[in-house]
């Protein structure tokens, strides 16, 4: 390995993207709508916060996951639980719907049946009208901070910019919940907290690319918008790559070694910031060149002559 | 740019050595701490329930309840009052929301509304309209009440978990009608809960012996009577009693409470009052060789009957009680009842060992990823990455510094919050490298790119940074708890990310530039372009 490794890399890319920004907007619209449509279909995979319930996490050290889930089973033998691995080390996670039983019972139950050895670590109960009022606060959060976030690139761009941003934004949420849905991975209140970092997050990308095509616009007027949008995306990858780079590289270090309780949040992050980066490029700079296109073919009023 | 202030240095300098004081004691072990001076600042940050194991219940005031109780005292309150001034109302309806009641038309209007105002108080609504008069909250006059509850319900949960001994209970209201209790260090919840729970409204009533031995679910009681169950060791079902509604005294009249032992049992001992005292010795001396109910929270603890009258004011509740049992009950009458009954939503308890385990894989994940990072950055940017993992590293070091100040919660998606920010710390520094690469491929010279640089990409930084802190600013509006611990640590992160980004690594390259002389080159730029950089050498 070589230090310095970025002196042999050359300051702007100078890939052909011209004729990649219409087939990567028409692939990304593919893959909004797949996203929605494995929403529809297998919608999201809803943890307890949400759902309300019982989840307990314990550890039988001598147990394999079949003997561990027949024991649970025989603990609760009227009540519908699911047992799945959390992490390594025999560690379970016990999972009840609504039940008439309440926590206690459960608890009471599993004390019974389960070998003196084992240690619950965990136990939550959400009842469940503060699942539905969480759902109803995080749809509201996403909204929020999407509006909010909206309103700034409003504000710092031309609207042209601003609305190629936000469905660029968008579009992150929407592959990072259609990715969710499709692995199932469980719906937490930090998987939340990873969409609505998403929605900050993911944009930055494409703020870097209109902060940068602004100041081109700037300073060669003459050039077309296109070949100035290559241009802006070819002098920005550098720094788009290894950024998502290095974020990435932190969420795999924090999903290898941070414990089973974080893991959903970083796929989740992953999957957004590499949505993020690709959305800068094939989404958010072709949208904007078709507005702008739309702008320039509706009639003006005659602009005046320099 | 190139040139900054004496004092520049000086800044960034103290700032870093008050960020390492305030951040060493976090980093230690107790017993390391107490060997710290005593002048040296020894607060660490503050650990979440999900980091240092706990009990955390989520407790929400039946408010309807409440205020139908409210109705009923108001109603009953008002018809008293009416049947002094003379007059009787045709009927009262009491819904949730409010009563009403009529009058025959010849009824004087002014004087009655005058009368059930003067009953109901400020906060109430009293309209008459053609012989009908309505009472209602009015807004500030239900909100009023509504805090009011809220308040004393909070005010009683304190006494009574100051007076478990519990380490720092802390119990505070969410939203509306939510109270968030949290027990740190705490594992088992059920003794907890017993005494959060718990309306503990006491009160003494008479068994009405005839209906009781007839009664069964079908009977319809007289309006003045009620029947309540009775629990007793070894009952398969729990046995029913008709009382008079009335109660001869409540818990309000008690002056104390404790516990106590009756035949070797342990029992709860209480004095009443002044008032309690006269009204129980009153009632007793009434009604000897009766049996009497101790209700507590609608169910009935014990029935005993009354041998003597009891004049001074002392009384033993028995009912199987264990030495435990008997202490809490006692705690709980001593505070009070609550105003309202509490209902648990959400209850988490995490272990003190997972709380230990998240903290050990969050600082093994925290360690290798800050590891991680700075060497993709040195083996990226050579010795421009080497300040930057430094600044890195201080960066850490003052984003703990920042929560330990702040007495900000960390939690374990807070954690998370301080990987991310690694990863997303480093973005300033590529964004500023690469500018300078390229105004130094521009043509500028090696102190105008480094200072154009750093200008150029500061716009960026700001608006990029931005909307990190917008969609963080809204979780910590919307989110609770963990949630809450995620923004925090993220938008500190931010801020400590910019200080150790921006201005920190400027001074090391700006030194490293001025040592360096001016003819020497960008490190970071293959010395002839357009051969790959074959011939850096």
């Amino acid at each position: 390995m070589t230090l310095n490794l970025i002196s042999r890399l050359p300051v702007h890319t100078q890939f052909r993207l011209r004729p990649l920004f219409w087939p990567g907007l028409a692939l990304s619209g593919v893959a909004v709508a797949l996203s929605i449509v494995a929403l529809f279909i297998w919608g999201l995979a809803f943890g307890i916060d949400f759902t309300g319930g019982v989840q307990i996490e314990l550890q039988t050290p001598h147990h394999t996951i079949d003997q561990a889930r027949a024991l649970a089973e025989k603990a609760l033998p009227e009540t519908p639980v699911s047992l799945q691995a959390f992490g390594e080390n025999h560690v379970w996670l016990l999972k009840t719907a609504q039940t008439t039983l309440n926590q206690d019972q459960i608890l009471a139950a599993l004390t019974e049946t389960f070998p003196k050895d084992t240690v619950i670590r965990r136990v939550d109960y959400v009842g469940p009208s503060v699942g539905d009022d969480l759902k109803q606060k995080g749809v509201i959060a996403v909204v929020v901070s999407m509006i909010a976030i909206m309103f700034y690139i409003w504000v710092r761009f031309e609207w042209p910019f601003g609305v190629s941003a936000l469905v660029a934004l968008i579009h992150d949420v929407i592959i990072t919940l259609g990715f969710l849905s499709l692995v199932q991975e469980e719906f937490s209140l930090s998987t939340l907290a990873a969409i609505l970092t998403i929605a900050g997050y993911s944009i930055n990308d494409t703020v870097v690319v209109f902060d940068r095509l602004r100041e081109f616009l700037k300073k060669h007027q003459r050039e077309p918008l296109i070949s100035l949008a290559e241009k802006t995306c070819n002098h920005v990858m550098i720094r788009s790559c290894f950024t998502g780079v290095t974020t990435i590289a932190a969420l795999i270090c924090l999903y290898i070694w941070g414990g089973a309780a974080l893991q959903g949040f970083c796929l989740a992050m992953i999957v957004g910031i590499l949505a993020g980066a690709y959305s800068s490029i094939f989404v958010a700079t072709p949208l904007m060149l078709l507005l702008e296109r739309y702008i320039q073919r509706t009639p003006k009023a005659p602009a005046s002559v320099v | 740019m190139l040139y900054p202030k004496k004092s520049t240095y000086l800044f960034c300098f103290l700032m870093v050595l008050l960020g390492l004081c305030v951040a060493l004691p976090s980093a230690l072990s107790a017993s390391q701490r107490q060997s710290l001076p005593s002048w040296f600042p020894s607060q660490t940050v503050n650990l979440g329930l999900d980091l240092q194991g706990g009990v955390y219940v989520l407790l929400q005031a039946n408010m309807e309840e409440a205020k139908q109780s409210l109705w009923q005292d108001i109603r009953s309150g008002a018809a008293a009052a009416l049947r002094e001034a003379g007059t009787f109302p045709l009927s009262v309806v009491g819904g949730d929301t409010g009563l009403t009641f009529t009058f025959e038309d010849k009824a004087p209007m002014e004087k009655i509304t005058e009368t059930i105002r003067g009953v109901a108080g400020n906060d109430y609504a009293v309209k008459a309209d053609q012989g009908v008069v309505r009472v209602s909250l009015s807004e500030t006059g239900e909100k009023t009440f509504e805090k009011d509850m809220m308040q004393k319900a909070l005010d009683t949960l304190r006494v009574r978990l100051n007076e478990t001994g519990l380490k720092e209970p802390s119990v505070q209201q969410q939203g509306k009608d939510l109270i968030n209790v949290q027990f740190p260090g705490v594992d088992d919840p059920s003794r907890i809960k017993d005494i959060l729970g718990r309306t503990a409204k006491l009160s003494f009533h008479l068994v009405d012996e005839t209906l009781s031995q007839t009664y069964n679910q079908s009977v319809r009681l007289p309006a003045s009577k009620m029947a309540l169950s009775m629990k007793r060791e070894g009952d398969a079902m729990p046995m029913a009693l008709v009382l008079e509604r009335r109660a001869m005294v409540t818990g309000e009249m008690l002056s104390s409470a404790s516990t106590s032992f009756q035949d070797g049992l342990p029992v709860v001992a209480i004095r009443f009052n002044t008032v309690g005292a006269k009204r129980f010795g009153q009632a007793t001396a009434e009604n000897i060789n009766r049996r009497f109910a101790i209700v507590l929270d609608q169910e009935i603890i014990s029935a005993p009957v009354i041998r003597d009258a009891i004049p001074g004011g002392n009384a033993v509740i028995s009912g199987g009680f264990t030495a435990e049992s008997a202490g809490d009950l006692a705690l709980l009458l001593r505070s009070g009842s609550l105003p309202v009954t509490l209902k648990i939503i959400e209850e988490r308890t995490v272990g003190a060992s997972l709380g230990a385990d998240a903290i050990r894989l969050g600082q093994q994940a925290s360690l290798i990823g800050l590891l991680v990072v700075m060497l993709i950055m040195i083996v990226l940017y050579g010795l421009f990455g080497i300040y930057v993992a430094l600044a890195l590293v201080i960066n850490m070091v003052l984003l703990m510094a920042v929560l330990v100040m702040a007495q900000a919660t960390l939690t374990l998606p807070g954690i998370a919050g301080i990987i991310l920010t690694l990863g997303m710390a480093v973005d300033t520094n590529i964004l500023i490298f690469e500018r300078i690469r390229e105004e130094c491929l521009g043509g500028l010279s090696l102190g105008q790119s480094l200072s154009q640089g750093y200008h150029h990409a500061m716009t960026t930084i700001i608006d990029a940074n931005m909307t990190t802190f917008i969609s963080s600013a809204v979780l910590l509006m919307f989110g609770t708890g963990p949630i809450k611990g995620f923004a925090t640590t993220l938008i500190f992160g931010l801020v400590t990310s910019l200080f150790t980004g921006v201005v920190l690594t400027r001074l090391m390259i700006v030194r490293w530039y001025r040592r360096q002389g001016k003819q020497v080159r960008l490190p970071i730029l293959a010395p002839v372009q357009g051969k790959n950089g074959q011939k850096l050498a």
